[in-house]
C-alpha cells in the first residue's frame, strides 16, 4: 500500500468564496449609494434650500419694501383714476345739448338735472301750443335723447302753455367727458 | 458551504435595502431636489419682479406731471376747509356768489377699499344762467374730481325790484383717500 508523502491540497470553494464576496460587495455598494443619496438630500434640504432662502430674504431689504408699497400705492391711484373717469357723469354735455334744442319762443324757469339717472326735468313756458309741439318735435327727433315724458301741460288763459318735460339723455354723459385729464 | 449561508444573509440583507431603504432615500433626495429648484425659481421670479419695479420707478418718473395731477385729483385726507376754499375760488371766478355750502357726508367708495367718496350740498346764485353753468363747467373741469350728481336751477324774481337771478342748488361728489 502507498503511503501519500505529499499530503493532498485541499480543494477550495472557489465558487462559494465568489458568491459571498460579491453578495458583501453588492451589501456595501447599495449601503454607500443609499448613504449618498441621504448625504446629498441632507446637503439640499439643510445648505443649498437655505442659502437660497437667505438670498431671497436678503433681497427683501427695506428699500425694496418700500418701493413695492409706493408702486402699488402708485398703481392702485391710477386704477382708481380711471374708474372715476370712467364712471364720470357730467352735467356739461347736457347742458350744452339742451342749450341747442330749446325753442327760441320758451322761456325756462327751471332745470332741474341728474347725471346719475342721467334726466333733466325743464318746467317753462311755451308761446303758444304751436310752439310747444315744435319744442316736442325737438326733443323727439334728437338722437342724443332716448326719452321725453310730460309731466305737465297746463294752458292759460293768454293762451300760453306752462309745462314740465323729464328728457333722458341715456349715454350722453358718458362721452367726451374726461378729455380735461 | 460555510461562505454560501453568509453569502445567503448579505444578499437577504442586499435585498432588504434594496426594497426598503434606497427608495424612500431616493424619493427624499428627489423631492429636496424639487424644493431646490422651486426655490432657486421663486428667487428669479424675485429677482425679475425687483428688477421689473426698479425698471418702472425710472420709467414713471416720466410720468411725473400726470402722476401729480392724479394726486390732486384724487387728494389724500383732504379736510372740509380745503374742499369749501377750493369751491369758494371757483365760484368767486365764475361770478356766482356761494350762499351755502354744507352736508358734507363721506363714505367708502364702492369695491375701492381705500377710495373715499364725499358729498356735499351748494347753494349759488348768479345774475344769468351764463354765470351758473360757467361755476358748473369750473367745478367739473377743476383739477380736482368733483362731480355735479344732481342740480336744480331756477330763475327767480325779485318782488320789490324786478331783478332776474338764477339759483342753483347742487348735490356734488368728490373723492380723496
Amino acid at each position: 500500500m502507498a503511503i501519500d508523502i505529499i499530503p493532498k491540497k485541499e480543494e477550495k470553494d472557489i465558487l462559494g468564496t465568489a458568491i459571498f464576496y460579491f453578495g458583501l460587495v453588492l451589501l456595501v455598494v447599495l449601503l454607500i449609494i443609499s448613504a449618498i443619496f441621504y448625504i446629498l438630500e441632507w446637503r439640499i434640504e439643510n445648505q443649498q434650500v437655505v442659502e437660497v432662502q437667505g438670498i431671497i430674504e436678503a433681497q427683501k431689504t427695506k428699500e425694496m419694501i418700500i418701493l413695492e408699497t409706493k408702486m402699488e400705492k402708485t398703481l392702485s391711484k391710477v386704477n382708481d383714476f380711471i374708474f372715476v373717469l370712467e364712471n364720470k357723469k357730467t352735467s356739461k354735455e347736457i347742458l350744452d345739448t339742451l342749450e341747442n334744442l330749446i325753442h327760441p319762443a320758451i322761456y325756462l324757469d327751471n332745470i332741474i338735472l341728474s347725471a346719475t339717472k342721467e334726466t333733466v326735468s325743464i318746467v317753462g313756458t311755451a308761446q303758444d301750443s304751436v310752439v310747444f309741439g315744435q319744442q316736442l318735435d325737438i326733443l323727439n327727433n334728437n338722437n342724443d335723447i332716448t326719452a321725453v315724458v310730460i309731466d305737465n301741460f297746463e294752458r292759460n288763459t293768454n293762451r300760453t302753455i306752462d309745462f314740465s318735460i323729464t328728457i333722458n339723455f341715456g349715454e350722453v354723459l358718458n362721452e367726451e367727458n374726461n378729455e380735461q385729464y | 458551504m460555510n461562505n454560501i449561508k453568509k453569502s445567503i444573509i448579505f444578499y437577504f440583507i442586499s435585498i432588504l435595502v434594496i426594497v426598503f431603504v434606497i427608495p424612500p432615500v431616493y424619493k427624499n433626495f428627489l423631492v429636496a431636489k424639487e424644493n431646490l429648484n422651486a426655490e432657486q425659481k421663486r428667487l428669479e421670479q424675485q429677482s425679475a419682479y425687483f428688477e421689473e419695479m426698479r425698471r418702472l420707478e425710472k420709467e414713471l418718473e416720466e410720468y411725473s406731471v400726470q402722476l401729480t395731477k392724479i394726486e390732486t385729483a384724487i387728494p389724500e385726507n383732504p379736510s372740509i376747509p380745503s374742499i369749501i376754499k377750493y369751491v369758494e375760488s371757483i365760484a368767486n371766478n365764475s361770478g356766482v356768489i356761494l350762499y351755502d355750502i354744507g352736508s358734507f357726508s363721506t363714505e367708502k367708495f364702492g369695491d375701492h377699499p381705500t377710495l373715499q367718496e364725499t358729498t356735499f350740498e351748494i347753494e349759488v346764485e348768479g345774475l344769468n344762467y351764463a354765470e351758473v353753468k360757467r361755476f358748473f363747467d369750473g367745478i367739473e373741469s377743476s383739477a380736482k374730481v368733483f362731480l355735479i350728481e344732481e342740480a336744480d336751477i331756477a330763475r327767480e324774481e325779485e318782488e320789490e325790484s324786478g331783478a332776474i337771478r338764477f339759483k342753483a342748488l347742487a348735490t356734488i361728489k368728490t373723492y380723496s383717500y
